[in-house]
């Protein structure tokens, strides 16, 4: 079944789960030192990824339609600004 | 037969008995009819006439009575009423008011939804194990809808409040009428194949059955069940559901809705993110300090090198110390078992015994001394008798009387007998004052 094209990294809330268990791994303070580190920067590189993935993609509302060949175009749909 | 005079009326009254026989005898009725010169002013009332192929009848349906119906007659839609007959004498025309009424064939149509959700319900197109999750942070969302209705303002409302920069594709399909179904099954489809598209909407908003009844086709619940996207439905009111719903891997109360289960909020997700971040910052630190006491608590129990040379150095002084301490100590407590033996040696020595003889001959001889002390007087008187004695016996005393001793030399013996000596015999004869060496001349024996 076509699923669009598959994602280059991990999807958002599977880092934010990652994220999650990273913090838990540290909070339970048997780690050796280099290893909480490592955890540590992990922790950071993911908050970062998240963020990102937050605030990437621009919003768009576009229209999608057909031309006269049958193929695909979009056009931007024009919203109402609230009043 | 009798004759009767016709009762002349007035206008008034038979108007009035008019009213009372209409109003009596159709107090409750049922009709069907179309639709048409449907107006509602301001008060909100609902004018419109019902009619067939025949005739027409005028009626009104109060704004109370309408107001909580779902369905709204449509100007040309088959409708059925119930209502009762009133006479408006003033402008001498009847009307039926109505209090209840809904489409035409509604029953028709529900039979054929109840039918057609049975036999997919069969099929297994509602199972829920079948329906898909939706994605937690799609990147782009296609709605499904028209693009000129309150479905779409209203989602894209709530979308930007909840997440604004998500990429929305909107799909122009007809949502009403016969033309409607086929759109929306290939919308779906053409979907399917659109890259990156994560979830789909499917959005209209409110009206009657009949209105909403693309949604309830087969083909579109074939299209959707087909989708290998999420499709969320959201098709009118809450109250409303069509088959379309029962098929979409979600349903949602109205596009508003919809907009909240397709887009997260994002200012919950960046507190939450916050939160956690914060939290990873707390445990490292936590983890950091916790390393670092540990550092200097070991490194207070052990000190820099220098002290720790110096205090080596103590400690080798004060265990050589001890060390010769206790050597002395050994040492003394050697000597002192070697007196110990010593001494007792001493008491089994010969010298001991030695100087016990002594002490005994000291203490034999102080006794003789003082014995002989004691006896020495006596012994000095009876000197005396002796020697007085011996005084007299002397030799030497005899010899100063004239006497003299002659002994035979050379063996010296002491002369008593003359005959014995021979003539010639050297004679030594002492007398009181030297001696005399004689040599015999003659010898005689008598006395």
């Amino acid at each position: 079944m076509a699923k669009g094209k598959q994602p280059k990294e991990p999807p958002f809330e599977a880092q934010l789960q990652r994220l999650e268990e990273v913090l838990r791994a540290l909070e339970h303070g048997d780690l050796p030192l280099e290893e909480a580190l490592r955890l540590f920067e992990e922790g950071v590189k993911l908050v970062k990824a998240c963020h990102l993935k937050l605030d990437e993609v621009e919003r768009r509302v576009d229209l999608l339609l057909k031309d006269e060949s049958g193929r695909f175009f979009t056009r931007p749909f024009p919203e109402e600004e609230e009043g | 037969m009798e004759q009767e005079y016709p009762h002349i009326y007035t206008v008034s009254s038979l108007t009035r008995e008019i009213r009372d026989r209409l109003e009596t005898h159709f107090s409750l009725v049922w009709v069907s009819g179309e639709v048409s010169n449907l107006r509602q002013p301001v008060s909100g009332h609902f004018y419109f006439t019902l009619k067939d192929a025949g005739a027409q009848l005028r009626a009104v349906m109060f704004k109370g009575n309408h107001l909580h119906l779902r369905y709204k007659p449509q100007e040309g839609s088959l409708i059925l009423c119930r209502g009762r007959v009133t006479v408006y004498e003033a402008r001498g025309d009847y009307q039926l008011v109505v209090d209840y009424l809904e489409p035409l064939g509604l029953g028709a149509l529900a039979q054929a939804f109840e039918a057609l959700k049975e036999r997919l319900a069969g099929e297994g197109l509602f199972a829920p194990e079948r329906k898909k999750p939706l994605p937690f942070l799609p990147r782009r969302v296609a709605l499904v809808t028209s693009p000129t209705g309150a479905a779409v303002r209203d989602f894209l409302r709530l979308q930007r409040t909840r997440f604004a920069n998500l990429e929305v594709l909107i799909y122009p399909v007809k949502v009403q009428g016969p033309d409607a179904a086929p759109e929306i099954a290939a919308a779906l489809d053409a979907l399917a194949a659109y890259p990156g598209v994560d979830v789909i909407v499917l959005a209209r908003g409110g009206g009657s059955l009949e209105d909403l009844w693309p949604f309830n086709e087969e083909m579109v619940a074939r299209a959707i069940h087909r989708c290998p996207i999420p499709v969320v439905s959201a098709v009118g009111h809450e109250v409303d559901f069509t088959i379309a719903d029962f098929v979409a891997d979600v349903r949602a109360a109205t596009p508003s809705a919809a907009a909240a289960l397709v887009a997260p909020d994002k200012g919950e997700l960046k507190r939450r993110l916050e939160g956690l971040a914060g939290s990873l910052r707390r445990g490292w630190l936590r983890r950091l300090d916790g390393a670092r006491r540990h550092l200097n608590l070991t490194a207070r129990r052990q000190p820099d090198l220098r002290r720790t040379v110096t205090n080596l150095r103590l400690k080798v002084d004060e265990r050589s110390e001890d060390l010769v301490r206790r050597v002395r100590q050994g040492l003394t407590e050697r000597r002192q078992e070697v007196r110990l033996q010593a001494s007792r040696l001493c008491l089994l020595s010969p010298r001991r015994s030695l100087s016990l003889a002594r002490q005994r001959l000291e203490q034999a001889e102080a006794r003789l001394l003082a014995r002989w002390r004691a006896g020495e007087e006596q012994r000095r008187r009876h000197l005396k008798y002796l020697e007085s004695h011996l005084t007299q016996l002397n030799p030497l005393a005899i010899l100063a009387r004239g006497y003299a001793v002659a002994s035979l030399l050379p063996e010296g013996i002491v002369i008593r007998d003359a005959a014995l000596v021979p003539l010639g015999a050297q004679v030594r004869v002492r007398v009181a004052r030297g001696r005399l060496d004689c040599e015999v001349r003659e010898v005689s024996g008598e006395q």
